[in-house]
């Protein structure tokens, strides 16, 4: 096969694959029409299988051409209204296009591949005489139509047979009409070939529409077998003029190409007329339009479209890249010329004149009022730099004409991105217009009744995304019929109509697409996966009865997890969902699992339009940088140096850090690149490289490798300190000594928490920059086969960056989290009892007296400063007036066990409680301190009436008051 | 000779039956040209072409059923065709049909 056949017959395979693609829907569709089958339906159908077996025929490819032939022989019969629709004939169907799928991934074997089940299958449905001669049966009595199309005359007058909708099928099929003479002579004995056999290998290669033979030569029967007849025969086929010859075997001269394209243009006005027809009649039918729509779209198609090849694609979009990071370049080059424009000579001249001007006439006036001469100083000095200001807002102002442009190149860069983009969307139906067929199958092999609703199938995605959908697609929907849909029994036992209903969902959503799968099965048993999780030791009983539904529903998405009871071919292992959950993962998406026991299930998966250009933070370890991919940032930790020692710490082989309760495992994104350890020199900034195996070593001063205290480096070159810096040798050997150099601000560390499937842990770096939009580039196989890139990328500024890949190096960190859940569990306990004591704002005050008393401060309203004049007496009863009004006042002493003042003071503070009833006041004397604190009280602790308890605060025994029996108290 | 001459074909009956149990291929056909010509020639009577047991005519059989019918269309002699159905599809293809009455029997194969 030459180079440019197997080019076509590339091409082939991907329109045949795209035709098979195409049938699935359309027979389903027959499948559930049964007698109620549409022409046009049954034609689309016969037209696909009949483009394969055309395609395949000329390429020689027996099986193909065989069982698309069958398959074609069965579908005729059900056009010719002599055969009914079955589910049959509809498996029988399918079990051919499965078939032709097969033979289409591997077509150099496909002859050896054995198709004797298929036509087994097949052979039912087939008439015997069709089986010879597929070709539409002229024998019938012609309906009597009246050509419409255009034709060639000529053609008309030989072929008066020749149907309208003949030609109409063919050319909307892509195919093209030829007027074929054959002579009996010489082109079939000559070749040792009857009619019969020419005709059945011409049906390979496309269909045989009309076949006019001349017997007007023959008039008698003597020397009949000697004449010579003409037979005129009219072939569609998909190939080429250039091509029909060589495929035919039958000279060019004799072989005439029938004008489709006027017939095209025909049949496009005709459409044109019939839509506008519709649009102009009202009250048509809602069917009548959506044939209207799909004869439209179908045009469209034909008009519109471009096969384009994935690889050209790719490079469009790696070219726009380039485009945008050039783009980037040039705004920071011209953004550094305006800069360096800025500091020119015409500036600065003249910036040196004013300046000159100014320290004359400056140093005269000062010289003349030498008192007033500062602020003479300070206003000139003021002058000049708004002086300075406005030349460099005059440079920019000036060099405004090239900032548009460079602004209408970001727009147009940005623009041109953006289309190249779009290029790689494709349809979610590509996917989805294959569950219908995974739905029927399953349902039949379960017995389960299951309607498959589809929605949002033009939503688009990158393609990319599209690939890696399918495989958890796929899990989840045979989940929904195998384990989600009950039998019809059991659905009616439990008050639902016996079939279920699986809807299929895409939808945008701020900026990410949906993908939603929803069933009315019977749902989630959480108690039983809460059970198995508890069984499996996946989580304590305890914290199983804490959790919510949602969260012990996403126990499935563990791998191993199943609660069937038994194993099918169909699902219950446990492995499909964690394949789910991984390659949602993998694509930065998340996934929800929200279900009702006995009402059903929605899985929803959110998803990124593109792969193609993500959000990154770009961070840096050891001077280099690298792209994290937001997506798997959960979020960034700076640990200061002084606290390194305090919360990062070894637990089994991992070093870890406390984070609220959790132990997060350390990566040091250096060691996984195997990058040697440095850190930046405090006084030079130099980078040298670092000895210490963990931040977590204590060790205060470094020991050298005898154990014995090293030399101190020399102190930094005295060139390189400011004045305030330089210091002596010996300074510097105690500050060397004496102070950790790890305790530098520089040495702080950062981590980046990042996902790792289920569990999180930190990736330690040593600088996080900025976050950035990189378009990502995929890497070469031996690169990639490392496992710790996910791609790479240039950087705003050009430099190339590796983008880090997530999991791989989780995976590399060799991190085990089932070795941290034990101490992670003791370390959440520590934390939640942490979190549960309840720190207390206390007020401390006294009484004037000796005892030190203390009040939790919510209970407080206002503390107010009163004189003493203020106080009034009715009774023994002491009021002060507040706010308007009359409060009474309370004194401690005589309602607690405590001294009185020791001396009467003309100001006093008064408490006033948080209270709804019976406000009062209560004296006190002074106001310490507000302290937060754990109350809890010393053992010993004072006890009785209006007292909480006492205990040690500031250093001192404080009783704390019971301020609302205090208040009761006083009320009554 | 695949053809013979049935109690039928002698000139007092009242049919002619020429049987041909052979595909017609080649120079075979020039010897059936002889033969039907021949029985022809002595009958005055419906005539019956029977092909009901072969699948594969050649164009030069094609031009000798042409042939005979035309013949018979001269001596105003009622022509049929008893065919297999592969025949028949392929005669319906070439629309001979029209000018022949068939009777589809049996199987060629």
């Amino acid at each position: 096969m030459s180079l440019y056949d197997k080019e076509m017959l590339n091409e082939l395979i991907v329109e045949s694959r795209e035709h098979l693609a195409s049938v699935e829907p359309d027979l389903l569709e027959l499948e559930q029409r049964g007698a109620d089958v549409s022409d046009e339906l049954i034609n689309r159908v016969f037209r696909a299988v009949h483009s394969i077996k055309g395609g395949f025929g000329f390429f020689g490819i027996e099986r193909i051409t065989t069982l698309a032939h069958s398959m074609e022989n069965s579908l005729s019969r059900v056009r010719n209204k002599t055969l009914a629709v079955s589910s049959e004939l509809t498996d029988a169907l399918f079990t051919g296009i499965d078939k032709l799928r097969l033979l289409l991934d591997d077509v150099d074997n496909a002859d050896q591949t054995s198709i004797d089940d298929e036509l087994a299958k097949l052979a039912p449905f087939i008439d015997d005489a069709s089986a010879a001669t597929p070709a539409s049966s002229p024998s019938e009595p012609k309906r009597p139509e009246k050509p419409q199309l255009e034709l060639d005359r000529n053609i008309r007058e030989k072929h008066p047979d020749l149907s309208d909708s003949q030609i109409v099928d063919s050319v909307k099929n892509g195919q093209l009409l030829y007027q074929i003479i054959l002579r009996s002579h010489t082109d079939l004995e000559a070749n040792d070939l009857t009619p019969i056999n020419l005709f059945n290998e011409w049906d390979k290669i496309g269909m045989v529409l009309d076949i006019v033979l001349d017997f007007d030569t023959i008039t008698e029967l003597a020397g009949s077998t000697g004449t010579e007849l003409t037979y005129s025969a009219i072939l569609a086929s998909v190939l080429e003029p250039d091509l029909i010859s060589t495929a035919t075997g039958i000279p060019s001269e004799q072989i005439y190409h029938l004008d489709t394209a006027k017939i095209r243009n025909q049949l496009q006005k005709e459409q044109r007329n019939t839509q506008a027809q519709t649009a102009a009649t009202p009250g048509n039918g809602a069917a009548k339009k959506t044939g209207a729509a799909t004869a439209t779209k179908t045009e469209s198609r034909i008009e519109d479209a471009l096969r384009v090849k994935v690889s050209l694609l790719n490079k469009l979009m790696n070219l726009a890249g380039e485009l945008v990071l050039s783009r980037n370049q040039l705004l920071q080059r011209v953004n550094r010329t305006i800069r360096e424009s800025l500091d020119s000579d015409a500036i600065f001249s003249e910036v040196e004149r004013q300046i000159e001007q100014s320290y004359e006439q400056t140093a005269e006036a000062v010289a003349r009022d030498p008192a007033n001469g500062p602020q003479r100083i300070k206003a000139e000095s003021q002058r000049l730099i708004d002086l300075f200001r406005q030349s460099l807002n005059f440079k920019i102002t000036e060099l405004s004409g090239v900032h548009a442009i460079i602004q209408n190149v970001d727009r147009v860069t940005s623009m041109l991105q953006e289309s190249t983009m779009q290029t790689r969307l494709q349809p979610i139906s590509v996917l989805f217009s294959k569950f219908p067929r995974i739905v029927r199958d399953l349902a039949k092999k379960c017995e389960k009744e299951v309607q498959l609703s589809v929605i949002g199938q033009e939503v688009e995605l990158d393609k990319s995304i599209i690939e890696l959908l399918s495989d958890p697609l796929t899990h989840l929907i045979r989940n929904s019929v195998d384990h989600g849909i009950e039998l019809p029994a059991k659905r009616q036992a439990a008050g639902k109509p016996p079939g279920g209903q699986v809807v299929l969902k895409a939808y945008h959503e701020s900026g990410k697409v949906n993908i939603q799968i929803e069933d009315n099965g019977g749902g989630i048993n959480t108690e039983r996966v809460r059970n198995r999780a508890i069984e499996r030791g996946l989580v304590t009983a305890e914290a199983a009865q804490q959790m919510s539904d949602s969260e012990i529903n996403r126990f499935i998405l563990m791998p191993g997890f199943s609660t069937a009871e038994k194993v099918s071919d169909v699902s219950g292992r446990g492995v499909g969902m964690d394949v789910v959950k991984t390659n949602i993962e993998r694509l930065g998406g998340v996934i929800d699992i929200q279900s009702v026991y006995g009402t059903g299930t929605t899985i929803t998966m959110q998803l990124p339009l593109t792969l193609a250009i993500i959000s990154s933070l770009v961070v840096a370890s050891e001077g280099r940088r690298f792209a994290v991919p937001q997506v798997g940032i959960e979020e960034l930790v700076r640990v200061r140096s002084k606290d390194i020692t305090k919360l990062i710490e070894r637990v089994g082989q991992s070093e870890v850090y406390r984070l609220r309760g959790n132990l997060l495992p350390l990566v040091r994104l250096a060691e996984i690149l195997d990058l040697p350890p440095t850190f930046v020199h405090p006084q030079t900034g130099e980078r040298l490289p670092d000895r210490r195996a963990r931040w977590s070593d204590r060790r205060g001063i470094p020991k050298g490798d005898n154990g014995k205290e090293p030399a101190a480096p020399p102190p930094p070159p005295e060139e390189q300190k400011s004045d305030s810096e330089a210091m002596t040798q010996k300074q510097w050997d105690e500050r060397r000594r004496g102070g950790d150099r790890r305790k530098n601000v520089h040495n702080a560390v950062k981590i980046v928490v990042m996902h790792a499937g289920e569990n999180l842990f930190g990736l330690v770096v040593d600088e996080v920059y900025d976050s950035e939009e990189i378009v990502v580039k995929p890497l070469s196989a031996y690169i990639k086969s490392c496992g710790a890139y996910a791609g790479t990328t240039i950087l705003g500024d050009g430099a190339v960056t590796m983008i880090l890949d997530t999991n791989g190096i989780a995976r590399l960190g060799h991190l085990k989290f089932s070795e941290l859940d034990n101490a992670n569990n003791e370390e959440r306990e520590k934390f939640e009892r942490e979190q549960s004591k309840v720190l207390q704002d206390i007020l401390l005050f006294d009484n004037g007296s000796e005892e030190r008393l203390g009040v939790e401060l919510l209970r407080v309203a206002r503390i107010e400063k009163i004189d003493c004049e203020r106080i009034e007496h009715v009774g023994n009863r002491e009021f002060v007036r507040y706010e308007n009004s009359s409060l009474p006042l309370i004194r401690l002493q005589n309602h607690l066990p405590i001294s009185p003042p020791q001396a009467v003071k003309q100001h006093q503070f008064i408490i006033v409680p948080k209270t709804d009833k019976n406000p009062v006041g209560i004296a006190i004397e002074n106001v310490h301190d507000v302290i937060r604190t754990e109350l809890t009280f010393v053992a010993g602790s004072m006890e009785g009436r209006n007292i909480a308890g006492s205990t040690i605060l500031n250093k001192r025994m404080t009783i704390i008051l019971n301020l609302p029996e205090l208040l009761e108290g006083a009320a009554a | 000779m695949g053809s013979k001459k049935t109690p039928a074909g002698k000139p007092d009956k009242k049919l002619l039956r020429l049987t041909v149990k052979k595909n017609i291929i080649g120079e075979y056909s020039t010897e059936l040209e002889n033969q039907f010509r021949t029985e022809l020639s002595t009958v005055n009577c419906p005539v019956v072409l029977d092909l009901s047991t072969i699948t594969i005519v050649d164009s030069r059989g094609v031009a000798l059923c042409v042939g005979l019918y035309k013949e018979c269309q001269q001596k105003n002699l009622q022509i049929s065709i008893d065919v297999s159905p592969e025949l028949a599809q392929f005669f319906k293809l070439l629309k001979l049909d029209r000018i022949l009455q068939f009777n589809e029997k049996g199987s060629g194969k």
